[in-house]
């Protein structure tokens, strides 16, 4: 198995991208190389701490987030069905259920934004297969800022449909009182996660537009015997 | 202005710029620029009612199990396995591939997995057996999405669930008959493939290794947890402990128990995060897009785009024939340009309604789509497989594409049979009781009730039972009632059961629905699926 990977201790020399085979250029974004890695920290000052809390808070915080919604959408209905069929009634099979279907959601909205960090979203290979490398990364960090102004602007449509058209009055789930039966506290998590991709699209346009191609990086559309793009650009 | 924009927002598509923005940006143009702008909060309607309901469930599910299956050592197992069972025959090794590749495949959606967790394995192992170069690549290259049409194949649930997103005035079809409408065609294209790998065996001259009870023995134990997979799922959904909704949970924990439990394949600290988060980023994608289009596909019902659409077709297409040609030839365009995940939910909405005008069975109409898309995925100049295949084998994208044109040709073999023979795909369900969906709406005369109606029928998942279905044998509609159909253009009323007059539907054997194109309106004829029972009320009197 290929080594899991961290992201680096602040201070710590910054490992290349792990090597995901099943993305290579050409098939979801990667026209880029799919994940650029973690790049070096910044020698000191406030960027090394925003550089800190986005390469290994943040990533940790997505992971964690991730992990659990992914663990709860697999036992939720596990448990349910043993608690079922063996008719111990142990707890209400219908809330389960429905908690089931919003943890499948949020588990495809936060894996979106961790495809928008590692850059893996779906979309058409016509172009950027055939352009020179560094064109290619300068024309994907401007396609990056345009995201970030569309995927900005539906974070606040978001937004507007969480605190104006939903009321505070609509609930998710009649029959319970507490807090956590209301409308709003099941959809706020659409502008966290659509803020959340904002900001790594963000982040990738920006990076790309201030930095060069990873060196030896060709087009993958005529990339020879020896040159398939490389997959990772290291520290 | 807007043709503008949409002009600008292509622009940028064709770029790179990931689909679920092109998406949104598409949508926003068209809600601003329509006829009475439409506040764009509506997206969210639409997708906030994705928070109750089952139809993503499978997707995370059968991702996190073919990337767990796809990360241990099960291909190797499966290789062995299938070497010790098939090296005999010439070109056996070659089979052993093809069969192994469309095991793998049905489980990862062809997502690209397979290539690479197979290629480095079965190329080295072809090559010592003397299998020429172009030939080995081809062979992974080719086999790279094989295994679509297999159960439990993410693409049939995704199509399933657009299909019934989509589809206005018809009765849900469900992921089992979709599957098994596609067993005959996947076994077609295996068995192509097959005698394909045995005929280049025996011209290359390759040496065929003894068979060995021992050797077979030995390879099935090790690689008894996954031939019992299938066994497992089957037994599972045969024995009623759980529905088709939860055979993915199921699904899960067994090739969790497998892999990460008793082969140990699978370190649950250092690999399990990882192999999460990767396979977690591939269901991000698609439900980001699917999420989005939703709002689209309203916007599009709303202003009767399809109905448009298909209006201006039968302008040039007057027959069920000209349009499955006409399809196959769109299609094959879209799966070189898409993946197949956004190909299903972009295209697939546009396509349903000239489907069902043309009097193409959802379940045929799914197969022929689904192979196309698997074409797309070898057909140069963009099909995907061939740049995984150019980045995992360093070859020329060339040198690529010669290799799999034999290959793309078998599958052209069988787009063809399973486009023009019916039967092929339709043979199979009838004979386990399928009952023929005839429903038929004029499609985009439906006037929504909800941002999408179908959600609330679905309630209860793609399991729910069949409705507004005619028995092959009886004539008798079934339980819930259903809508007719009648032969686009004709104005006939066929059988069915809604009322011209009140739209309502009615008890077995009534009337039908206008043809497309006859001017009358057809109201949404869904029966409502009880959110409790998950049951179709009995048909009203």
């Amino acid at each position: 198995m290929p080594e899991e990977t961290k992201p680096p201790a602040p201070g710590a020399a910054a490992p290349a991208a792990p090597d995901t085979p099943d993305a290579p250029p050409g098939t979801h974004a990667g026209h880029e190389p799919a994940d650029e890695g973690i790049p070096p920290p910044p020698a000191g000052g406030p960027l090394r701490v925003l550089h800190f809390l986005y390469y290994v808070v943040l990533y940790r915080i997505e992971t964690g987030i991730l992990i659990a919604l992914l663990a709860l959408v697999v036992l939720l209905p596990l448990i349910e069905i043993v608690n079922r069929n063996s008719g111990l009634n142990l707890w209400d099979g219908m809330l389960a259920t429905r908690l089931s279907y919003i943890f499948t959601f949020y588990t495809g909205l936060f894996g979106g934004v961790a495809a928008t960090r590692q850059v893996r979203h779906i979309s058409v290979d016509l172009v950027q297969p055939h352009l020179p490398p560094r064109v290619r990364h300068k024309l994907s960090g401007v396609l990056y800022l345009i995201c970030v102004g569309a995927a900005g602007y539906l974070t606040y449509t978001a937004y507007r449909w969480v605190f104006w058209v939903i009321t505070p009055e609509d609930r998710f789930f009649p029959s319970v009182d507490a807090w956590w039966g209301r409308d709003r506290a099941w959809k706020v998590g659409f502008i966290v996660a659509l803020g959340w991709m904002t900001l790594h699209f963000a982040v990738a346009g920006v990076r790309r537009l201030l930095t060069e191609p990873p060196a030896g990086a060709v087009a993958p559309a005529a990339a020879g015997a020896a040159a398939a793009a490389p997959r990772a650009e290291g520290a | 202005m807007s043709s503008l924009l949409l002009l600008l927002v292509m622009f940028i598509a064709v770029l790179g710029t990931p689909l679920f923005i092109i998406f949104f940006l598409v949508t926003s143009v068209s809600y601003r620029f329509a006829e009475t702008p439409i506040d764009l909060t509506n997206v969210f309607v639409s997708m906030g009612d994705l928070l109750d309901k089952p139809l993503l469930i499978p997707v995370p599910l059968f991702i996190f199990a073919g990337y767990l299956l796809a990360r241990s050592k099960t291909p190797e197992r499966m290789v062995r396995l299938a070497e010790a069972l098939l090296g005999w025959l010439p070109g056996g090794l070659a089979v052993v591939g093809v069969c192994t590749m469309a095991f793998l495949t049905a489980f990862t959606g062809a997502s690209g997995v397979t290539i690479v967790a197979l290629g480095g394995l079965l190329y080295p192992v072809l090559r010592k057996r003397n299998y020429g170069d172009k030939f080995s690549i081809g062979l992974i290259a080719g086999s790279g999405s094989l295994g679509l049409l297999f159960f439990p194949s993410l693409p049939i649930f995704l199509f399933v669930t657009i299909y019934s997103l989509s589809a206005q005035g018809t009765a849900p079809i469900e992921p089992k008959d979709l599957f098994i409408g596609g067993l005959i065609p996947g076994i077609l294209l295996v068995t192509l493939y097959s005698t394909y790998s045995i005929a280049s065996g025996v011209r290359q001259k390759i040496e065929t290794i003894p068979f060995r009870w021992a050797e077979v023995a030995k390879a099935l134990r090790h690689g008894f947890g996954e031939v019992m997979l299938p066994v497992v799922i089957v037994g599972f959904l045969m024995s009623g402990v759980v529905s088709i909704a939860e055979i993915a949970t199921v699904t899960v924990a067994y090739v969790f128990l497998l892999e990460v439990v008793i082969h140990r394949d699978i370190h649950p600290v250092k690999d399990l995060p990882r192999i999460m988060r990767e396979s977690m980023m591939l269901v991000g994608a698609i439900t980001v897009i699917l999420s989005i289009i939703l709002g689209m596909n309203t916007y599009l019902i709303d202003t009767e785009v399809p109905q448009k659409i298909l209006e201006k077709m039968q302008v040039a297409i007057h027959s069920k024939a000209t349009f499955l040609l006409a399809l196959n030839v769109f299609l094959l365009v879209v799966g070189a340009l898409m993946d197949i995940f956004s190909a299903i939910v972009a295209v697939l909405p546009l396509i349903i309604p000239l489907g069902q005008a043309f009097g193409v069975d959802p379940i045929h109409l799914g197969i022929v789509f689904l192979v196309n898309l698997e074409i797309g995925y070898l057909h140069p100049p963009v099909g995907m497989n061939l740049f995984i295949a150019q980045f995992h084998f360093r070859r020329t994208i060339g040198f690529i594409t010669l290799s799999i044109l034999p290959w793309l040709g078998l599958m052209f073999i069988a787009l063809i049979t399973v486009t023009w023979i019916e039967p092929v795909t339709l043979w199979l369900p009838s004979l386990m009781g399928r009952t023929k969906a005839i429903a038929t709406a004029a499609p985009g005369t439906a006037e929504p009730e909800t941002s999408n109606p179908l959600l609330d029928a679905m309630e209860h998942g793609s399991g729910a039972p069949a409705t507004g279905a005619i028995d092959d044998d009886t004539g008798e509609i079934g339980p819930g009632g259903g809508t007719g159909t009648a032969a686009p253009g004709s104005g006939a009323p066929a059988t069915g059961a809604i009322d011209d007059d009140t739209g309502e539907i009615l008890p077995a054997g009534a009337t039908a629905a206008p043809a497309p194109g006859s001017g009358a309106a057809a109201p949404p004829a869904v029966p409502k699926v009880d959110d409790d029972t998950g049951e179709v009320p009995a048909s009203p009197k």
